[in-house]
């Protein structure tokens, strides 16, 4: 048995998966979140078991957006893969019933079996408003259950209507009146219809109110339609449209008198409702000047909290790695195993995953926007930002997201219901400054950007205030993100040309954060990271110590000159030449290279090859030096001067803020924009900026002075 | 304050204006709704009679926030533009 869960965004249909599948995932405020459809095993009461399909939130079954023809065509039977589901369980919010009963009215047209889910109860009662599960359940004439997810109130009702569910009578037929010449019309196309693509009576009205409801322009799927259905809509349109008829005000019109009727009877809604507290936070959250300050506000708290609280956790880190890694090197004896284990192994992943604390706290920071409704507020502050370069207020999210990583955050855009704004968004998301970029600022900022105190005081030994690192890491977002705006007004200029996209954006009440789905967040994403640091980034690890290590110079060489004639060493002189200008050497254009996999392998590269080339390698004590101090004492043999100067690790960051080094991103671009074209576009105008800016930086500086 | 010149007729007193004329907090009637999502904005509750509020204006004439069917829904000022309203001398509820 398959069941769909479908409701409208934000009803309460994400946390109601959760707690009947008992699978974990994203539970947010913003409309829309789920964009992919999931799905999970209910067990119930009885020893049945139930697949259920998390379908993504929609607002009515005509497609105005990628997430809802998903939803459609999984509830159609269209998509290929997925069978058609046995029914469907519709959520319906009770604070906000008339709108989700809209989507209710649709999905009893598809003569499947349906059983209403009232969520939000508590929500509405706030509000002053009641609903009456058995009254609902009587005018709509399907089974109603209210049930609170969070509290498990109203959970032995439901498992026992799901147990009937299968079994259940598809809900009664249409109850509301068309006008009579729009009725006929779909009669006839629904005929047609039935006798062209063997449609059952009752799929073949809905999908014919559908095609008459929509524009001819959005007309999706017209290939999937036989020419006499298609000749046929057009001509309808043209005679009603003739006689005055506008078809999708009508069926809009019909299905909310119907809905009008049924709520004046199962909602009753108290005479003076109060300022709700969601209305009185807004008055200061939107306001038009104190909402941007406190949005800026929390944007600069929120940066300044990664490099700050982050540092503690990330010693323990180190010191627990560094001890493992003496206690390993102790128990093993001298030769090329150990050098992999302690040089390859613990010295790049040692120095990755000591930059797990800083992820930890941007994804608490992020799923409580998230959860508490503040993303949808900010889309509602930022659009009037993001519309002057062709993006969309909902753009926000999936870019914010894309500050943690771009993954998630190209996977967002699917909320965006402008193909145009989604693409724009999709092509500059990777210069959002992500979170596998943080490794390769934080060492970049721990060796060679002095701590001046700027503005600021102190308590007691905490400085409360902005220090210079702060400061350039904050200047390495900015300018990601100015970057990418600029980016997306030239697309929006040239490549993309075309009509503005819509805004359409909900602003679900705030809610109370959960702290369990922050905390399953978190660690969701924390895992990840792991998970890449273990698999990826220790198998180029290895790769890179086997590159840096051989082939093997005579006994007697120095660590330095082995490295210089290693494979590694000569496929960074083969790259040279081209990163030279930009102030890079060798050993950086090995790290570029390798870091094409996942950015934060910079750092365990360049671990790995300085670990490596360091005279003192037999050193136990070698591990607890961090890359940084590596890297400051490396002096360039042909100049005698430092390799590294502030000048040249800013360059560096420029670069790794710009360049598109993510073989996972490149990946995830090519499935949401189903080709190669796009992704390849963005390699190539993202290495291309990379190049220029850093050029410009690094000559540009080197003019001023600073060397 | 409206960032951009309103339709002239309603600053007559004549009963229809444009939804993005509609000061903060003032109620009317929804007559016809037009532009490319016309569609959606029917289907999201927008339909002839239904009672529609202005709660709010982004800064910078940013998107509008409007109130009905008892949820609050942004929009942009020239989605809004396409959406004509009826204002009553007697407010509408």
């Amino acid at each position: 048995m398959i069941f769909a869960l479908v409701g409208n965004p934000n009803c309460g249909k994400t946390t109601l998966f959760n707690a009947l599948t008992g699978l974990r995932q994203k539970v947010g405020n913003y409309p829309g979140v789920t964009v992919e459809h999931k799905q999970g095993v209910v067990a119930l009461p009885q020893g049945e078991t139930v697949t259920l399909i998390d379908l993504p939130g929609l607002y009515s079954l005509t497609p105005h957006s990628p997430d809802e023809r998903i939803a459609r065509d999984v509830l159609l039977g269209y998509l290929p893969g997925t069978p058609r589901p046995n029914a469907i369980v519709n959520v319906v919010d009770a604070s906000n019933l008339e709108r989700n009963l809209y989507l209710t009215s649709q999905l009893m047209d598809l003569g499947l079996p349906i059983l209403v889910v009232l969520t939000m109860g508590d929500t509405a009662a706030q509000q002053g408003i009641y609903v009456d599960a058995a009254t609902l359940e009587k005018e709509l004439g399907v089974p109603v259950r209210a049930v609170v997810a969070s509290r498990r109130s109203g959970w032995t009702e439901l498992y026992a209507a799901l147990l009937e569910l299968s079994s259940q009578e598809p809900p009664p037929s249409r109850r509301w009146n068309l006008p009579l010449v729009v009725e006929a019309e779909a009669e006839e196309l629904a005929d047609l219809l039935q006798r062209d693509h063997q449609l059952k009576p009752r799929e073949a009205f809905s999908e014919a109110l559908l095609l008459l409801g929509l524009p001819e322009e959005r007309r999706e799927h017209k290939d999937r339609w036989s020419p006499e259905v298609r000749n046929h809509l057009a001509g309808d349109h043209l005679r009603l449209l003739r006689e005055g008829v506008d078809v999708s005000v009508s069926i809009a019109e019909a299905r909310y008198a119907d809905v009008g009727r049924v709520i004046s009877r199962a909602m009753r809604r108290e005479s003076v409702s109060p300022a709700s507290v969601s209305d009185r936070v807004d008055r200061v959250f939107l306001h038009r000047f104190w909402g941007y300050v406190i949005f800026i506000a929390l944007m600069c708290f929120l940066f300044q909290a990664m490099f700050s609280w982050a540092t503690i956790p990330m010693d323990w880190i180190k010191s627990g790695v560094d001890a493992l890694g003496q206690t390993l090197a102790g128990w093993m004896p001298d030769g090329d195993l150990k050098d992999l284990v302690i040089n390859g192994i613990f010295g790049g992943v040692g120095n990755t995953i000591v930059f797990l604390p800083q992820i930890l706290i941007l994804f608490f920071f992020i799923s409580l926007l998230e959860d508490t409704g503040y993303l949808a507020r900010a889309a509602f502050l930022m659009d009037r930002l993001m519309s002057r370069v062709g993006l969309h207020g909902k753009s926000f999210i999936p870019l914010l997201s894309s500050y943690a990583c771009a993954i998630p955050g190209i996977m967002a855009t699917r909320t965006i219901d402008s193909p145009r704004a989604r693409l724009l968004t999709i092509l500059v998301a990777p210069l959002m400054s992500c979170s596998a970029r943080l490794p390769v600022y934080a060492v970049m900022i721990g060796a060679f950007i002095p701590a001046v105190h700027l503005a600021g005081f102190h308590i007691g030994k905490f400085y409360v205030g902005l220090t210079l690192p702060a400061l350039v890491l904050f200047a390495m977002y900015a300018l990601g993100t100015v970057m990418a705006f600029l980016m997306a007004a030239l697309f929006n200029r040239t490549i993309l040309k075309g009509e503005p996209p819509s805004f359409l954006l909900e602003m679900p009440p705030y809610r109370l954060p959960s702290l369990r789905t922050v905390l399953y967040q978190m660690g969701e994403r924390a895992w990840l990271f792991l998970k890449r640091a273990g698999t990826v980034i220790l198998s180029i690890s290895v790769v890179l110590w086997f590159l840096a290590t051989y082939p093997k110079s005579p006994d007697g060489t120095s660590k330095s000159d082995q490295i210089r004639h290693s494979l590694a060493g000569q496929i960074g002189r083969v790259i040279e030449p081209a990163i030279a200008p930009l102030g890079f050497d060798w050993k950086m254009g090995i790290g570029i290279v390798s870091s094409f996999a996942a950015r934060e392998v910079f750092v365990s590269a360049m671990g790995t090859i300085y670990n490596v080339a360091d005279d003192a390698a037999s050193d136990d004590s070698k591990l607890s030096v961090a890359v940084g101090e590596k890297m400051k004492s490396d002096i360039n043999l042909r100049t005698g001067k430092p390799t590294f100067t502030p000048l040249v690790a800013i360059a560096l960051m420029v670069y790794y803020v710009l360049a598109m080094q993510c073989m996972s991103t490149i990946a995830v671009v090519r499935r949401e924009t189903n080709g190669w074209k796009w992704p390849l576009f963005q390699i190539a105008y993202m290495t291309g900026l990379a190049w220029v800016v850093t050029f410009l930086v690094y000559q540009g500086g080197k003019l001023l002075g600073f060397e | 304050m409206n960032d951009k010149q309103c339709d002239p007729i309603c600053s007559l007193g004549l009963k229809e204006c444009s939804l993005d004329c509609l000061g903060r907090g003032q109620k009317a009637r929804v007559a016809t709704v037009g532009g490319p999502n016309r569609g959606r904005l029917l289907e999201m509750g927008f339909t002839r009679g239904t009672v529609v509020e202005v709660s709010r204006r982004a800064a910078f004439g940013g998107p509008l926030e409007i109130r009905l069917r008892s949820y609050r829904l942004s929009l942009r000022v020239d989605e809004a533009q396409a959406i004509r309203v009826e204002t009553d001398s007697t407010n509408p509820e």
